[in-house]
């Protein structure tokens, strides 16, 4: 399994306008391991969300998508509390610096084009769709860390959720090529899908 | 599969002559065979050539080719109308999309060029393409995004040179995000002769001649679309290759693209409020027993779908009847588009925690719904698009062609 750290800074260091994509499920397993010493975190509907590779050849694998598995928790797993909301924390942190990555290089991918003359970049609603994202962004990092609940992570998830799909839409064709941004934004709602969603009637937003 | 909410036939009943009840009945039988194969399709998307019997996968290529092109005789009853109206189109797009989106794409067929053949070509020209689409299974392609460009007609790069010595014209640059681009057999691609909206030029190409490369892009959903990148490196084509060349330059290459884009974006929204009633109604078949709120939303999603999809058959019944209105087109596309992922959102929310993971289908369909956003103009060129027609005051529907009770004093205030 990958080692090492997630920190808040982590993607944004690497942004480019050329990508660093496709990295969520390595990214995941860094959080799994930051979280939990080595351990894999476990869903609240007992299911464990990883890169493939640090799977291995698990039989009961279920799911796999981009690099991304899902299998039944294995033994060992972390489930206790005081980790799950750790890690959902953390998910959340990740799904913003993957948004952040995006608008980043949506900003510098607009901003190479031209329609009539002039830069897409002067577009009014580009521009308030961009800053729109920008400030969902700015709102999710300045929310306390104080403890909250599943509904209001699940809440948070859903805002940055749409914010990521403001920018696919701008994005075009291209947020649907597999080697894109939008293979990360997709698996971090499939990971908010497992790990953050209550159950259906909990609370909804 | 069920049956829920009215049909779009309902609505308007004499749009097909009398035979939408028997139509939609075929369609919503044929577009049972499509779910499986969809899923098998998003793991390989060249599994279609396994799924050519299905009478669901003959209809593109039946009803979007002329009827003495078009085959599935066999497979097809004889009501599925060849060369089919706008609205024919949309009542058949809207049913396959249920069965699969990706599928429906999958399918062989002439797709989109049919329109631009329809707008511009000559009898030899339609002859030509059309023999080359019938012959089964076939793919056809329609060729004008472009890298850097996007879907801007105007502004397109694509390159059209005359030939060394006069005789014919040569083919040269990309384009980008073409369905099928790499499996068809030929297809129409948009270029450029002369500066201008009226140096642009529609031009038939064979795929087999020399100078036609294409690569199928790995993308999240729609995979069956096999969505490519094109390059024509040179590429020879002959003089009766250009569509609508016995005509004005203002009335060929850019009206092509246009009329092309007029007639199908109503597919696409078709194709998005197929795909969100499938996602609505598979909530349904997995928790019969939905209530309350949870309820309430899909009653809401569905409400949305039927009032849609009444706007869906108006425009297109206006499109058939020669007198579009491009803003209505846009506002519809645009707003079935953001349908589509509302309703995949919901029913991922609805089937609980892990949704997506333990029901691959609807994962499927969560990622083949996005690219409707993008397909036929992005949202927010259909936005500019209504706006534009605000400032006309040709967006709202005529009063007097609106009959709703309130509806004389909508909008007064």
């Amino acid at each position: 399994m990958t080692t090492g750290a997630l920190t808040t800074g982590a993607l944004t260091t690497g942004a480019s306008t050329t990508g660093g994509f496709g990295d969520y499920p390595a990214l995941l397993d860094a959080l799994h391991a930051d979280v939990a010493s080595g351990r894999f975190v476990a869903s609240p509907s007992g299911r464990v969300l990883a890169s493939a590779r640090a799977l291995g050849g698990d039989g009961t694998r279920r799911f796999t998508r981009f690099g991304l598995a899902c299998v039944p928790a294995p033994g060992g797993s972390a489930r206790d509390d005081v980790t799950a909301g750790r890690f959902a924390e953390g998910l959340l942190t990740l799904q913003r610096e993957v948004v952040h990555r995006t608008l980043t290089h949506t900003i510098a991918r607009l901003g190479e084009r031209a329609s009539e003359g002039t830069s897409l970049l002067t577009r009014p609603q580009l521009q308030a769709d961009l800053a729109d994202v920008a400030m969902e962004l700015q709102e999710a990092a300045a929310e306390p860390a104080e403890e909250t609940g599943r509904d209001v992570r699940w809440a948070r998830h859903l805002r940055l959720t749409r914010a990521g799909r403001v920018l696919l839409r701008l994005l075009g064709g291209y947020s649907m090529l597999a080697e894109g941004p939008g293979v990360d934004l997709y698996l971090a709602e499939v990971t908010g899908n497992v790990y953050l969603q209550p159950e259906a009637g909990d609370g909804d937003v | 599969m069920s049956d829920s909410g009215r049909t779009a036939s309902a609505y308007h009943p004499d749009t097909y002559g009398g035979r939408a009840g028997e139509l939609e009945h075929f369609l919503r039988e044929a577009a049972r065979d499509l779910r499986g194969p969809g899923e098998e399709l998003d793991a390989d998307p060249d599994a279609v050539s396994r799924f050519l019997h299905l009478p669901a996968v003959r209809v593109q290529q039946h009803m979007l080719t002329p009827a003495r092109y078009a085959g599935g005789g066999d497979l097809l009853p004889s009501f599925v109308p060849a060369e089919a109206s706008c609205a024919e189109w949309i009542l058949a797009a809207e049913w396959l999309a249920y069965g699969d989106p990706g599928m429906t794409l999958a399918s062989p067929g002439p797709a989109l060029s049919t329109a631009v053949l329809r707008a511009l070509a000559d009898e030899a020209q339609r002859d030509w393409f059309f023999t080359k689409t019938a012959d089964w299974p076939s793919w056809a392609f329609f060729a004008l995004t472009e890298p850097e460009k996007g879907s801007a007609a105007t502004e397109l790069t694509t390159r059209l040179d005359a030939a060394p010595g006069g005789d014919g014209w040569v083919l040269t640059g990309e384009k980008m995000y073409i369905g099928n681009g790499a499996h068809a057999r030929a297809g129409v691609v948009f270029c450029r002769r002369a500066p201008g909206p009226w140096g642009i030029e529609a031009v038939m190409v064979d795929t087999g001649d020399p100078g036609f490369h294409a690569e199928t892009l790995p993308i999240i959903g729609l995979r069956g679309a096999r969505i490519s990148r094109l390059r024509f490196d040179g590429m020879y084509i002959p003089p009766e290759r250009i569509l609508g060349r016995d005509r004005p330059r203002s009335r060929r290459g850019l009206q092509g693209a246009l009329q092309a884009m007029l007639w199908f974006r109503p597919s696409v929204a078709a194709f998005a409020l197929g795909a969100g009633r499938a996602a609505c109604d598979y909530v349904l078949e997995q928790r019969p027993a939905l209530a309350g709120a949870d309820r309430a939303r899909i009653d809401a999603l569905a409400d949305r779908i039927r009032r849609l999809r009444r706007l869906l058959h108006e425009v297109a019944a206006e499109i058939d009847a020669g007198s579009p209105n491009t803003f209505r087109v846009s506002g519809v596309k645009m707003r079935a588009a953001h349908l589509a992922e509302d309703a995949t959102m919901l029913a991922a929310r609805l089937l609980g925690p892990a949704s997506l993971v333990e029901h691959p289908w609807l994962d499927k369909l969560y990622r083949d719904v996005r690219a409707f956003e993008f397909m036929e103009g992005t949202g927010n060129i259909h936005r500019r698009g209504v706006f534009q027609g605000l400032l006309r005051d040709d967006y709202f529907t005529p009063r007097d062609r609106d009959a709703r009770p309130g509806r004389a004093v909508e909008g007064v205030m």
